[in-house]
């Protein structure tokens, strides 16, 4: 480097920034799914030194509702999952009233989620203090505090999106919804591999 | 040069004598990147001396193969987890982040930290995390404590400081690919800037285990204990962040520093930086250690008990970690060749150290490993031994702490805005390196020689095993002296104010860092510089 080539390229400028908010949400996103991954991979080593069979593993007298379960995974996120895009093209689109009212959609069904689960999970008929449960119960818990880390999310960035930041440039919606995302997969894997595999 | 003037003004302006309480106040307000590296920075350094204090305690009671000399068999282990716990999490990561906070910014020509609220909330939960951490122990909690709030008190603790961490990881990683000034590519990025970008990824995608293993340690400890063990089981389920090759990740900054100070001190330009980034980012790697641990590996053994040949990922990520340094250290030597220099600089000393250890400390690890893989006998293993204590203190503390050195003295004039004391700092490097070898060599021999048990509770081995910890616990000794005279130069190069008042560039080096103030000012650059046509080829 000599002074000769410095400010070859031109003076710096602040010029337009990535999209930071993005690239937060991608950081924290990779750090929950090794979150979640550590806690599967335990739970699943476990089952297997158990025996690896859900008659040596699951306690007896558990009792799965599966309909409830299963509805929630499957139509709750689903359309959950829905709503939030249709958020993200409402925001890039500038109609803050269609993002805000999807995005209220969105905690509406997220919330409908924690309630399904947790009663689901509370009669299960098994209390803490057995080693399925010891696992069970924190695995489970973690995905709905991440359900509702997102509804934080998404209710801050609809309130964002009210206030009139919208547009590609406000990527707050758009980055919820990543996380929102996230938080369904990190719901969809622990429902595979505890309550349908088990 | 009206520029420089106000530069000038400013550091002694940030120089004048602040009180407690008004530096405390306008910390606890402040998501300035500047003041949270210097606080992650200060604290960590005061850790890390803890650290060795403790570890000091720890080796003496090894010089008695009859009896402990200052702790009993409970508190041996406590103090044994507690030193680990305060070196890796307290001291190592924390500095390692705390100096990416302050110089990457800079280094990518940000104004600010990426998420400056959210790298003043790490600090925040740092520091409480860290001072629960400390009183779970001091009521007899932690690992092996007696005490069943406070073992749930330390999981929970040890929890909020390892979120901290992760979140100040993602700050750091989030600069460098969200707030690099126009035209700066990530290829461009300067050796110390990638290798802090290679640590945040590597701690983003590693210390989230730790926080699930925490999680279900917490629930399991406090309601039944049926899963691992009680308090005896938690430290075996967390000793793998200690181990190769997990405890790598402290060292990957140490090839950055050294690559970056080496070449800009002596005048020299870096040969084939891509391909220094490249292995930069292939040890980063190989420091992914998450799968070698006993709740993954197997629910029952510690993975210390397996045959070794039953792991080839263990096998394989320690075995060929060593070949990035290799050839990072044939680079940067041939970066150098014909560098001469004018004067003795103990940060070239500390950088050189510190690549070299690290060089030393994989290379053993994988002799060991190998050994283990092809001689070792029935129930004989290196790594169940003090051999790869020794090893790890080679990797950790000669690679890691010893790089990190060279970082706080090399870029104390742009993080204190003055220049640390030369013969201060040549006094740390001869005591880190006393120090290293005095604990590394004996530990290794004690673990080859006499099958010496690493963490034993008493060194029942033959005499000679004694001996070696007389000569760690002296070692230890050395390696507390090195980071105290590190404190201390600060304290009187910068709060005594002895040091120089460096200019922007005091080293006359390259890199986007020089060309602002020393500190820097508010928002960092007056103006953005421009980039070098070298800078972004």
């Amino acid at each position: 480097m000599t002074a000769a080539t410095a400010g070859a390229l031109g003076p710096g400028t602040t010029g337009s920034r990535p999209r930071l908010l993005m690239i937060g949400t991608g950081l924290a996103v990779a750090a929950g799914s090794v979150f979640f991954g550590a806690l599967l991979a335990i739970y699943m080593t476990m089952r297997h030194d158990a025996g690896g069979t859900t008659a040596a593993w699951v306690p007896d007298g558990v009792t799965f509702d599966n309909a409830a379960l299963t509805f929630s995974t499957v139509v709750t996120l689903g359309l959950a999952g829905l709503t939030v895009q249709w958020a993200v093209r409402a925001n890039s689109r500038h109609d803050h009233r269609a993002a805000a009212s999807s995005m209220g959609l969105t905690l509406l069904f997220g919330a409908a989620h924690i309630n399904m689960v947790s009663a689901a999970v509370s009669d299960l008929g098994v209390g803490v203090g057995q080693a399925w449960s010891n696992l069970v119960f924190p695995i489970t818990i973690a995905s709905l505090v991440t359900t509702a880390i997102a509804m934080a999310f998404v209710t801050v960035a609809a309130f964002k999106a009210l206030g009139g930041q919208t547009g590609r440039s406000n990527p707050s919606v758009a980055a919820s919804a990543l996380f929102w995302h996230f938080s369904t997969a990190a719901w969809f894997a622990v429902f595979i591999a505890i309550y349908a595999v088990k | 040069m009206t520029v420089t003037e106000t530069e000038q003004e400013s550091v002694v302006e940030r120089t004048q004598p602040e009180s407690v309480a008004a530096a405390a106040g306008s910390l606890f307000a402040s998501s300035d990147h500047k003041r949270l590296g210097r606080a992650f920075v200060a604290v960590s350094l005061l850790m890390t001396a803890f650290a060795f204090a403790l570890d000091i305690l720890v080796t003496v009671d090894g010089a008695s193969a009859d009896d402990f000399v200052v702790l009993d068999g409970d508190t041996f282990a406590q103090i044994l987890s507690l030193s680990l716990d305060t070196l890796v999490y307290l001291g190592l990561i924390p500095l390692l982040l705390g100096l990416a906070m302050y110089v990457v910014p800079l280094q990518v020509g940000a104004r600010t930290l990426a998420f400056g609220r959210a790298g003043a909330l790490s600090l925040w939960g740092y520091l409480i995390g860290g001072g629960i951490l400390l009183g779970s122990y001091a009521i007899n909690g932690g690992p092996f404590g007696g005490d069943a709030d406070g073992v749930d008190l330390y999981l929970i603790s040890l929890g909020m400081v390892v979120v901290s961490l992760i979140v100040a990881a993602v700050c750091v990683a989030a600069t460098v690919l969200g707030l690099r000034m126009p035209g700066l590519r990530v290829r461009d990025l300067s050796p110390f800037s990638w290798s802090a970008f290679v640590t945040a990824g590597m701690l983003i995608v590693s210390l989230p285990v730790v926080g699930a293993l925490l999680t279900l340690l917490y629930i399991d400890h406090r309601y039944g204990r049926v899963l691992f063990g009680g308090n005896e089981g938690v430290f075996a389920r967390l000793d793998w962040v200690f181990r190769a090759p997990q405890i790598y990740v402290v060292a990957i900054p140490a090839l950055g520093i050294a690559a970056e100070v080496l070449t800009a001190r002596t005048g020299s330009r870096l040969a084939k930086p891509s391909t220094v980034a490249t292995l930069i980012g292939v040890f980063g790697i190989f420091t992914f250690g998450a799968f070698a641990q006993p709740a993954i590996v197997d629910n029952v053994l510690s993975f210390t008990d397996r045959t070794i040949l039953e792991e080839p990922l263990y096998v394989g990520f320690v075995g060929i970690a060593v070949l990035p340094v290799l050839a990072l250290v044939g680079l940067v030597a041939m970066s150098v060749r014909n560098a001469r220099l004018s004067e003795v600089d103990p940060t070239i000393g500390f950088a050189v150290l510190g690549l070299l250890l690290l060089l030393a400390g994989t290379a053993v690890t994988a002799l060991g490993v190998l050994i283990d893989a092809t001689v070792a006998g029935d129930g004989f293993r290196l790594r169940t031994t003090s051999w790869s204590s020794g090893t790890l203190t080679l990797v950790a503390v000669g690679g890691g702490l010893t790089g990190l050195f060279a970082a706080v003295n090399w870029w104390a004039p742009k993080i204190w805005g003055r220049t640390l004391n030369g013969g201060l700092a040549v006094l740390q490097l001869l005591a880190t390196l006393g120090g290293v070898v005095l604990v590394a060599l004996p530990l290794m021999v004690a673990g080859a020689a006499w099958d010496q048990p690493a963490a034993a509770t008493i060194y029942d081995a033959e005499g000679g095993a004694e001996a070696m910890s007389v000569l760690a616990t002296v070692g230890t000794g050395l390696l507390l002296v090195a980071v105290v005279i590190q404190i201390a130069n600060i304290l009187v190069s910068v709060a005594g104010g002895s040091g120089d008042i460096p200019g922007p560039d005091p080293w006359s080096a390259p890199g986007l860092e020089w060309r602002t103030g020393s500190p820097p000012p508010s928002e960092n650059f007056a103006e953005l510089p421009a980039l070098d046509e070298e800078e972004v080829e």
